[in-house]
C-alpha cells in the first residue's frame, strides 16, 4: 500500500518534471536574429543578441558609463550605490549593501545585457551565461581602458557616436589639464586609503594612474600589487610634499596628523609642515574610486591640489 | 584525632554515605573495605574535603569546614590510587610538591625529600622522570610524596592496586611502617588485609557494617556477608578458597 | 638539568637583546650600521641629529621592537597558563573568547570611527570572557571542561555577528582584515607604556603562581589535597590572563600562533616544570614575534599581516622539536 502510494507520487512527478523540461525547451530562442561578439576587461568573448533594449548594471562605473555616451535609457535596474546622474538612483535595485548581485533579481529584470565588475563573482557571471543572459565585465585598469570600454558599450547598445563623442570629451578636458600642469616640476604624493596600517594605492591601480595623470609622483611607485600597506618608515623617509586621504579613513581634518599618538613623526613630514593636505569628501572620493565619465573630475581635483598657481 | 558525625554524602538522588559516625584516634590503622560504589573513595574525598557533605567532620576538635586547604593538608595527606601522567616532572619535583602546605619553595626542605625517598626505597631514582617509572616506583614516589607532607594522618586509596607481586610486598612494608601516622588504607587486597595491622571498617551502601579487629570472631561472618562471598581463613590469614 | 635550564635561560635574554639590536638595523628603509651608531651619539649628546634617521629609528622602528617584545612575552606567558589550567596543548590566549569578541568590537570600530576600534575591541572581548565565565561557573568554582566549550561557543557566536558586520556594513574591508590577522604597525611609544604597565601585571602574577601551577597539572583533586586553592589560583590566573589578552589584542589586533606554540617550544626544552618555562615562554614568545614583524615590516612589496609569518615560523620550529624528540 505504502509502497504503491510512494510509486503513485514518483511517477506522478516525473511525468511533471518533463512536462516544464519540455515546456521550458520550446521557450528557448530559436533563431538568433543578429548578434555582435566582444571583448570585455576579462578577457572574455561576449555574444550579444542585437538589439540591446534592456541593460542591467551591477556597479556604478557601469552605469555613468551608460549615461555618459547616451544610452542611460536603456537601463532597467542598477545598484544601491549609484548616486550619477540622479535619475540613476530611481532605478529597480539588484545589489544591495555587499555590492553581490541577486540572480534571481537580475533574470526576473529579463534583461539582454548584464554588465558587471569582477566584484561579483564568476559563479554568477556564469549562472547568468548559462541562461543565455551576456555578462559584460569591465574593471578600467587605466584611463584610456575606459575609453575602450565605452567605445565597447557603445558598439553593443548602438551609441558609437555618443560614445566616440564622449571620449573625444575626456581626452580634451585630460590634455588641457596636462598642458596648464606642463611647466611645473612634479610634486611627491602620498595616497592614504587607510592611515593605519597605511593602504595606499599601489603602480598597478587605477588611482595611480589619476595621480600620475595629473603630474603627481606617486611615493608608492615602488610598492607591489594594486593596494599595498606603505610603511610610516618609508613615508618619512621619502618626506611627501603632498598627502591626500580618501574618505571612509576616519581621518576628517589636519588634527589627525599633527596631535595623535604618532605626531612627532608627521609634524616634520613636508606636506604636514607646508599645510598641503587634500581630504576626499564622499563625492570626491567617489570620482577617484569610480573609472568612468566622472574620472576627468579626479583628473582636474588631483592637478588643481598639486599645482594650484597653474590654475589661477 | 579525627570525629565524624552524621557524614552524609549525595551524588544527585544517590546516597554515597548514609549518616556515617567514625573516630579515628591519632596513630590509629585503619583497613577500609567495602564493595565497589559502597562509598570507600567518597569517604576519602569527605576528609579531604574533595566533596559537598552533610554532617561534621572534626580533625582534634575544630570542623574542618571551611579551612584553608593548606592548613588541611598539614593534618591530613592523600595517596591518590595510581594515575599514568605524560608530565616530565623529576621524581624530586614531583615529591617536593608534598611540601607545598609547608612552603611554597622549590628544594628549600632538601634533606627531608631525600630521607623520604630512602624510607620507601627510590633514592636512586630522583632525578627520573615520573613518566618513565614502572607501576610500583610511581606508587612509590606518590607514597613519599605524601609522606613528605609530614601530616598526622595520611589517606591511601587501593595503595597495591595494579601492581606485581613484589611492589605490592615493598609498598605493603612501606605502609606498615607508618608507626605514629593515623592511617586510612582503602584496599580490596587480601594481601594488605594480613600484611597490616590495626583494625577494620567495613562499609556497604554508604553504612558501616563492622568495626573491630580481624580477629573478632564476628570479622570472617561479616566479611563473607558484605561482600556475599566465600572467605577462607587458616590462623589469621585470609585467602581466596578454590570453589 | 638544573643549570642547563639556569643557561638556557639566560641565553633566552642574550638573544632577545641580540635580536632587538639586529631589528633595528632592518627594515624598508634600508640605514648602514655606521649611520645608526652615529646618529645615536649626535642624538644623546644633543648635537643635532638628522630627522629622518632619527624619527625612523626612535619613533617607528624601536617602538614597534618593543610593542613586538612586550606582546611577545604576554602572549607566551597567557597561552603557557591557559594550557595548563586547562591542561589542554591546543590552548591559547584566545581561547575563552577574548579574539571572537574582539574582532565585534572592531568591526563595530571600523563602522562608526575607527578611532573607536581599541576600546570597543577590549570591551567587546572581556564581554565575551564574562559570558564564558558565567556560562562555565559551578559550585563558586570555574569548571575548566565548561570553560571550553563555553569558550568556543562564545567564539562562534561573536564570530558570526562579527562576520556579518564586516560583510554588510563595513566599507573599509582591507583596514578589518589586516587588523583581524594583527599588526604592530600602528606602535607608539604610548601603547608600550601601556602595555608594559599590563605586562608587569601578568608576568610577576604567573611568576608566584607558578608553583601552584606544577601542581595542578597532577589534576585538581591532587592540587587541592596538597593544599592548593584551587579555585582561586583558577579564577585569578584565568582572569588576569584574559583581560591583559584582550589589551594586548585591542592594540595590536588577533596575532595567532604565538600563544599555542611558544610554551610547547620551551617544554621541548626545559621541562614541564613552571619553573623556568614561566620566563622561558614569553621570552620565546618575544623572540618569535620580533623576528616575524621584522620581517613583515621589511618585504619589499610593503608590509604583510604579521601573523601571517609567526605560522610560518612558530609552525616548522615545534614540527622540529615534536619530531626530534621521537627520535630519541
Amino acid at each position: 500500500m505504502n509502497l504503491k502510494f510512494i510509486a503513485l507520487i514518483i511517477v506522478v512527478v516525473v511525468i511533471i518534471a518533463s512536462g516544464f523540461y519540455v515546456y521550458a525547451e520550446t521557450q528557448k530562442p530559436k533563431s538568433q536574429q543578429s548578434s555582435i561578439t566582444v571583448v570585455d576587461d576579462l578577457g572574455r568573448s561576449v555574444n550579444v543578441s542585437l538589439p540591446v533594449k534592456r541593460v542591467v548594471s551591477m556597479d556604478p562605473s557601469d552605469t555613468q558609463m551608460m549615461y555618459a555616451i547616451g544610452a542611460g535609457s536603456l537601463l532597467v535596474a542598477d545598484t544601491s550605490f549609484d548616486w550619477w546622474p540622479a535619475n540613476s538612483t530611481l532605478l529597480p535595485h539588484v545589489a544591495m549593501d555587499s555590492g553581490v548581485a541577486s540572480v534571481e533579481q537580475v533574470v526576473n529584470m529579463t534583461p539582454d545585457l548584464v554588465l558587471a565588475t569582477t566584484i561579483q563573482t564568476s559563479q554568477i557571471i556564469d549562472q547568468l551565461q548559462n541562461l543565455s543572459i551576456p555578462v559584460l565585465v569591465f574593471e578600467p585598469q587605466n584611463i584610456s581602458n575606459i575609453y575602450t570600454d565605452m567605445m565597447t558599450l557603445g558598439k553593443v547598445t548602438g551609441h558609437t557616436s555618443g560614445a566616440t563623442a564622449e571620449v573625444n570629451h575626456m581626452k580634451s578636458v585630460i590634455s588641457n589639464v596636462q598642458t596648464k600642469i606642463a611647466n611645473y616640476s612634479k610634486e611627491s604624493l602620498l595616497y592614504m586609503m587607510w592611515p593605519n596600517p597605511i593602504y595606499t594605492a599601489g603602480p598597478t591601480s587605477f588611482i595611480d594612474n589619476v595621480i600620475t595623470t595629473a603630474g603627481g609622483a606617486n611615493i608608492a611607485e615602488n610598492l607591489s600589487g594594486p593596494y599595498p600597506v606603505i610603511s610610516l618608515e618609508q613615508v618619512v623617509a621619502d618626506n611627501p610634499q603632498t598627502i591626500i586621504v580618501d574618505n571612509n579613513t576616519g581621518v576628517s581634518n589636519m588634527t589627525y596628523f599633527t596631535s595623535g599618538n604618532q605626531s612627532q613623526i608627521w609634524d616634520n613630514i613636508s606636506a604636514i609642515k607646508n599645510d598641503r593636505l587634500l581630504i576626499f569628501n564622499v563625492t570626491e572620493s567617489n570620482w577617484m574610486n569610480e573609472p568612468g565619465p566622472l574620472t576627468i573630475y579626479a583628473v582636474q581635483m588631483v592637478a588643481q591640489f598639486l599645482y594650484p598657481q597653474a590654475f589661477e | 584525632m579525627i570525629d565524624i558525625h552524621g557524614l552524609t554524602v549525595r551524588y544527585g538522588k544517590k546516597i554515597a554515605l548514609n549518616n556515617l559516625d567514625l573516630r579515628v584516634g591519632d596513630g590509629e590503622h585503619l583497613i577500609l573495605m567495602g564493595p565497589n560504589g559502597s562509598g570507600k573513595t567518597t569517604l576519602l574525598r569527605a576528609l579531604l574535603g574533595l566533596v559537598r557533605y552533610d554532617g561534621t567532620i572534626s580533625l582534634n576538635g575544630k570542623s574542618t569546614n571551611g579551612i584553608a586547604r593548606r592548613e588541611l593538608a598539614r593534618e591530613i595527606a592523600y595517596v591518590p590510587q595510581i594515575f599514568s601522567t605524560p608530565y616530565t616532572f623529576t621524581v624530586k619535583e614531583f615529591v617536593s610538591m608534598g611540601l607545598y602546605s609547608l612552603s611554597r619553595e622549590w628544594w628549600i626542605e632538601d634533606e627531608r625529600i631525600h630521607k623520604v625517598l630512602s624510607d620507601v626505597g627510590i633514592d636512586e631514582l630522583k632525578e627520573k622522570t615520573i613518566n618513565t617509572l614502572s607501576g610500583g616506583e610511581l606508587q612509590k614516589a606518590i607514597i613519599a610524596r605524601a609522606l613528605v607532607q609530614d601530616s598526622n594522618y595520611i589517606l591511601m586509596d587501593e595503595p597495591t592496586a595494579h601492581l606485581d607481586i613484589r611492589s605490592t610486598q615493598e609498598v605493603l612494608e612501606v605502609v606498615s611502617n607508618f608507626k605514629d601516622k593515623g592511617t586510612i588504607i582503602v584496599s580490596h587486597d587480601l594481601n594488605a588485609l594480613n600484611k597490616l595491622g590495626g583494625s577494620v571498617l567495613l562499609i556497604k551502601n554508604g553504612e558501616i557494617v563492622f568495626k573491630g579487629m580481624k580477629d573478632d570472631p564476628d570479622f570472617k561472618g561479616r566479611i563473607m556477608d558484605t561482600f556475599e562471598t566465600r572467605i577462607g581463613e587458616i590462623g589469621g590469614f585470609f585467602y581466596f578458597p578454590l570453589s | 638539568m638544573r643549570f642547563s635550564n639556569y643557561l638556557f635561560t639566560v641565553f633566552l635574554v642574550l638573544l632577545t637583546v641580540f635580536n632587538i639590536l639586529v631589528s633595528l638595523s632592518i627594515g624598508p628603509v634600508h640605514i648602514p650600521i655606521q649611520a645608526i651608531l652615529k646618529n645615536i651619539y649626535l642624538y644623546a649628546f644633543n648635537k643635532g641629529p638628522d630627522w629622518t634617521i632619527t624619527t625612523i629609528l626612535f619613533y617607528i622602528r624601536l617602538p614597534r621592537i618593543v610593542l613586538a617584545v612586550i606582546i611577545g612575552m604576554i602572549l607566551g606567558v597567557s597561552g603557557l597558563v591557559i594550557q595548563t589550567i586547562f591542561k589542554n596543548p591546543l590552548g591559547d590566549p584566545y581561547l575563552t573568547g577574548v579574539s571572537s569578541g574582539a574582532a565585534v568590537g572592531a568591526a563595530i570600530g571600523f563602522l562608526v570611527s575607527p578611532f573607536l576600534v581599541p576600546v570597543l575591541a577590549f570591551v567587546f572581548a572581556m564581554t565575551a570572557v564574562g559570558i564564558s565565565f558565567l556560562i562555565s561557573r559551578s559550585d563558586g568554582e570555574v569548571n575548566t571542561e565548561m570553560l571550553i566549550l563555553a569558550g568556543v561557543s562564545v567564539s562562534f557566536l561573536f564570530s558570526a555577528v562579527a562576520s556579518y558586520i564586516i560583510y554588510l556594513k563595513v566599507a573599509n574591508l582591507r583596514g578589518v582584515i589586516f587588523w583581524l590577522l594583527g599588526g604592530l604597525y600602528g606602535a607608539t611609544w604610548t601603547d608600550d607604556f601601556w602595555l608594559f604597565l599590563a605586562l608587569m601585571v601578568i608576568f610577576p602574577l604567573m611568576v608566584y603562581f607558578r608553583r601552584e601551577l606544577d601542581i595542578m597539572l597532577m589534576g585538581d583533586e591532587q592540587a587541592k589535597s596538597l593544599g592548593v586553592n584551587t579555585a582561586r589560583v583558577k579564577t585569578v590566573v584565568l582572569l588576569i590572563s584574559s583581560l591583559i589578552t584582550s589589551l594586548a589584542v585591542s592594540v595590536v589586533g588577533i596575532i595567532g600562533f604565538i600563544g599555542l606554540v611558544s610554551p610547547h617550544i620551551g617544554r621541548k626544552i626545559v621541562g614541564e616544570s613552571h619553573r623556568f618555562l614561566v620566563f622561558v615562554a614569553p621570552l620565546i614568545g618575544a623572540n618569535i614575534l620580533l623576528v616575524s614583524d621584522t620581517i613583515a615590516r621589511s618585504t619589499p612589496q610593503g608590509e604583510i599581516p604579521v601573523g601571517i609569518i609567526t605560522s610560518f615560523i612558530g609552525a616548522p620550529v615545534l614540527i622540529y622539536l615534536l619530531y626530534r624528540r621521537r627520535k630519541i
